[in-house]
């Protein structure tokens, strides 16, 4: 069971979702990026491209803050986590967490990362 | 987990862009407006498209075997938001994304985890079970030899050379000399063959239901 949880890939029952979670916010969001300047594109290669949603409605975490371990109370033993070492740091992004935002703009180690999930 | 885009040497901040392709999320980088595809990292439209973001090594395991490999570890700190929202996905094993686009390929089942590889525009999966199983995976894929573990994964040779590995810790292991290979850039940090340089191949852990509409793929199941 705990490789069911323990993923990688883009899961994107999460749209449907943050439909529901950003409730208000949504809507301003759909407002203020109806123009947004994003390609538009309705397919790639032969497969569709659906638009669930607008730009950032799902918001990405561009300011990152971290504890040690120690602080670290509110991790569970068993929670799923992403983990890098780079630069002799080593850092861990709970996808429980992640699930919510789905990238992480990081510097790991003083490397410029994008944290998908 | 990518490398973030660098427009004139300055690294761009991704977003999500609110559109899905091929069930997968689609990120946008912020400074040039250009769409990513996350599943393989290319730029599928505007000013970047036909770039590829380059992948960082990274690992998925729990939070209690990662602190105790990495006591100095930092993590990332929660905001104040409801739970997870997965409960309900992962009690339906047939559906993948919202879509529910079923399977695309019965080899194995949607939401078997497999270890997606991609070398010169092939594709192979290893069920993830079987790398969790023994750590370094031995085998081939369209004719060409590889390990495959859960972090990295290279081509098996050095020179011309066919190379066998075991998992040492968070490095390799080759069986013909001992050599101490490093997972982090694919070199050999110890022993006879210090200094060589295995071949990486992109991996990536993915739901089969995914990668297989994504690729059309070898499933590796047996050791060579």
């Amino acid at each position: 069971m705990t490789h069911l949880i323990i993923v990688t890939v883009t899961v994107t029952a999460l749209f449907a979702l943050a439909c529901q979670q950003t409730g208000a916010t949504l809507q301003d969001a759909a407002a203020s990026q109806s123009q947004d300047d994003l390609p538009r594109v309705s397919e790639i290669g032969r497969d569709p491209v659906h638009t669930l949603l607008p730009p950032d409605a799902i918001p990405s975490i561009d300011a990152p803050q971290f504890v040690g371990a120690a602080e670290a109370t509110f991790m569970r033993d068993e929670e799923p986590v992403i983990g890098i070492v780079s630069g002799g740091v080593a850092k861990a992004f709970s996808t429980w967490h992640l699930d919510h935002h789905e990238i992480v703009n990081d510097t790991i180690g003083g490397k410029p990362v994008a944290v998908t999930w | 987990m990518y490398a973030r885009p660098e427009v004139s040497g300055t690294p761009a901040t991704l977003g999500v862009s609110g559109m899905l392709w091929r069930d997968a999320l689609v990120m946008y980088d912020r400074t040039t407006r250009s769409l990513w595809s996350q599943i393989d990292g290319k730029a599928v439209a505007g000013p970047m498209k036909g770039e590829r973001l380059a992948e960082v090594p990274s690992e998925q395991t729990t939070w209690d075997k990662w602190k105790r490999r990495y006591p100095g570890t930092l993590v990332l700190v929660k905001p104040t938001l409801p739970g997870s929202p997965y409960a309900e996905y992962f009690a339906d094993p047939e559906t993948i994304g919202v879509r529910g686009s079923g399977n695309p390929d019965p080899r194995l089942g949607a939401k078997e985890l497999v270890i997606g590889i991609e070398r010169e525009n092939q594709f192979a999966a290893v069920p993830l079970g079987i790398v969790e199983k023994r750590g370094a995976f031995n085998t081939e894929a369209w004719g060409v030899p590889l390990v495959v573990t859960k972090i990295a994964s290279f081509v098996a040779r050095a020179g011309q050379r066919r190379l066998m590995f075991d998992s040492a810790g968070h490095a390799l292991r080759d069986r013909e000399t001992g050599s101490i290979w490093s997972l982090e850039s694919g070199e050999a940090i110890d022993g006879p063959l210090k200094g060589h340089r295995l071949e990486r191949v992109s991996s990536k852990i993915a739901y089969w239901g995914v990668w297989a509409r994504f690729h059309k793929s070898e499933v590796l199941r047996t050791d060579k």
